[in-house]
């Protein structure tokens, strides 16, 4: 073994920086912190519902004053960004498939998670808005 | 070439307990790529400003079929984030697994048990 080994430092906490597919990456692992924060303020609203209607007014009013909007912009464009990642990475993640005795194109397979995505959302606006 | 659960230890076809906590995060995942984009957008009240009054919230939540709704979204989103996030502290520099796992997992079950019990006070 060398006496003075060459060891490549790492920063520990900026590693990631420096390179765009380590940046990208660490955004998208990151996404889940949104996730998690819109989790806590989804369970808020649960407690303030169950409290009546002056308190649920009140945390409705919070959610949709500029800063909650505010907040809920940086959440959802995270969310957006779970939402492509995902989708990109959804024919690496599931088994091979068969039609018509080809493989399904990689393409295909996010495509149809597009076209259900849209699908989804438009069911639950729908759902919830006019319902 | 099914898998086994007798093959030998460092097997990678060997059973594992790792599909019980990736089972819920790609579940999670799937759900909150699908759904929460939306539900972002109606809690906001950029669209359909009333779709949320307490009315409509309470009615939606008064009944058991949208209490199970609402309880497996969330704990669905909750367990992916904290999944993802203990399997990522490593790499934002957050080394020690023992505590960060903990403090994930923890957070998850703890936001699970606080979304049935207000759910149920609902």
């Amino acid at each position: 073994m060398a006496r003075r080994p060459y060891i490549r430092e790492v920063p520990r906490f900026s590693w990631w920086a420096k390179k765009h597919v380590y940046t990208t990456y660490m955004l998208r692992e990151a996404t889940c912190i949104a996730i998690a924060v819109y989790c806590g303020l989804l369970i808020v609203g649960l407690i303030r519902l169950s409290q009546g209607e002056a308190a649920y007014g009140a945390y409705l009013a919070a959610m949709q004053s500029p800063v909650g909007i505010a907040v809920q912009i940086v959440i959802g464009l995270f969310a957006l960004y779970h939402t492509i990642t995902w989708f990109t990475l959804a024919p690496k993640g599931i088994p091979p498939m068969r039609f018509g005795g080809e493989r399904v194109k990689p393409q295909a397979i996010v495509a149809a998670h597009y076209v259900g995505w849209a699908g989804v959302s438009a069911v639950v606006l729908l759902f919830v808005g006019l319902v | 070439m099914a898998a086994s659960s007798h093959a030998p230890s460092g097997d990678p076809r060997r059973a594992s307990h790792k599909a019980l906590v990736w089972l819920p995060f790609a579940a999670g995942g799937m759900l909150a790529a699908f759904i929460v984009p939306v539900m972002v957008l109606l809690t906001t009240g950029l669209v359909f400003p009333n779709a949320l009054s307490y009315e409509r919230a309470h009615a939606f939540a008064d009944n058991y079929l949208g209490k199970l709704v609402l309880f497996g979204v969330l704990v669905a989103l909750m367990w992916h984030a904290a999944h993802r996030l203990r399997i990522t502290a490593h790499d934002f520099g957050i080394r020690n697994d023992l505590v960060i796992r903990h403090a994930c997992y923890w957070a998850a079950a703890v936001g699970s048990v606080l979304t049935l019990v207000f759910l149920l006070a609902i």
